[in-house]
């Protein structure tokens, strides 16, 4: 299921580099996406990343597959995903691409840390999904491409120890 | 989605099976939690030792089930692995449910199984 080194898209920000690294194509449905997130920490693990820095890569891969699948291509034909993860200079690079709808600029920018604690009956059951990705990254960048969504993001790596 | 229950006194234990309680999952989770927890049982403990990874989802359909019971009724959660525990913690869904170690320490001590 690899493909081509995804093309780098320069969106402003500062751009990862994708080779040497780990790249997937898979359908944009949630039992793929489970074998997609097991072929990462694989490679992560074989890498010598320590298990704080797999579960947060993890943490958010899932929510940006999740929303991938859930939103772009938002219950209709899925569409193919383009992943690609690189490890440098003790940060992890992550770049998706697809073929679905436009993200929403309202759920982009950074969020308050803090999220709020109703009481137990007014508890929300969603919208915890970018809270994750942008408590674990350290910067997101996302454009557009014609038909392609292109999502950037980096983690740093807390408890791997650093490579010479 | 396998969830196995059990009476431990006047508390209802479930147990998660499944090592992900995801996305792909969470609905279904959320429906078998429901039909599990139509008993009289004032309290509910989930054990959660097996789950390697709970994604927001799963985490929405936790919350779901704690909507679900009726008031009086408390959950307790149980045995929470290091990324799901992360996943609580970083939502502050730590301070919402009571989260045991263990499954030995949620349960009082001499109830016995059924």
């Amino acid at each position: 299921m690899t493909g081509r080194a995804a093309p780098m898209i320069d969106c402003g920000g500062t751009p990862c580099q994708t080779a040497p690294g780990l790249h997937l194509c898979f359908p944009g449905e949630p039992m793929a996406v489970r074998r997609a997130l097991g072929q990462v920490l694989g490679w992560l693990r074989d890498d010598g990343i320590g298990p704080g820095d797999c579960g947060n890569v993890e943490i958010v891969l899932a929510e940006v597959l999740n929303n991938i699948t859930e939103h772009a291509y938002d219950g209709g034909e899925t569409g193919p995903v383009k992943l690609s993860v690189a490890h440098h200079r003790g940060e992890l690079c992550l770049q998706l691409q697809d073929q679905g709808r436009a993200i929403p600029a309202i759920v982009l920018p950074a969020q308050d840390a803090t999220p709020i604690c109703p009481e137990p009956q007014d508890l929300s059951e969603g919208g915890f999904g970018w809270f994750l990705i942008h408590a674990l990254t350290r910067d997101l960048c996302y454009c557009r491409d014609g038909a392609t969504n292109c999502l950037k993001l980096r983690l740093r790596l807390e408890d791997t120890a650093r490579q010479g | 989605m396998e969830l196995l229950t059990e009476e431990r006194g006047d508390t209802l234990l479930v147990t998660v099976m499944d090592d992900r309680v995801d996305a792909a999952v969470a609905i279904q989770f959320k429906d078998r939690m429901r039909e599990l927890t139509a008993t009289p049982h004032p309290r509910v403990v989930m054990d959660l030792s097996r789950v390697a990874f709970l994604d927001s989802s799963g985490l929405g359909a936790v919350v779901a089930v704690m909507k679900l019971l009726t008031p009086g009724r408390s959950l307790d959660l149980a045995g929470l692995t290091p990324t799901v525990a992360k996943v609580f913690r970083l939502t502050r869904m730590d301070t919402i449910f009571t989260i045991h170690d263990s499954l030995a320490a949620a349960l009082p001590p001499g109830a016995d199984a059924a």
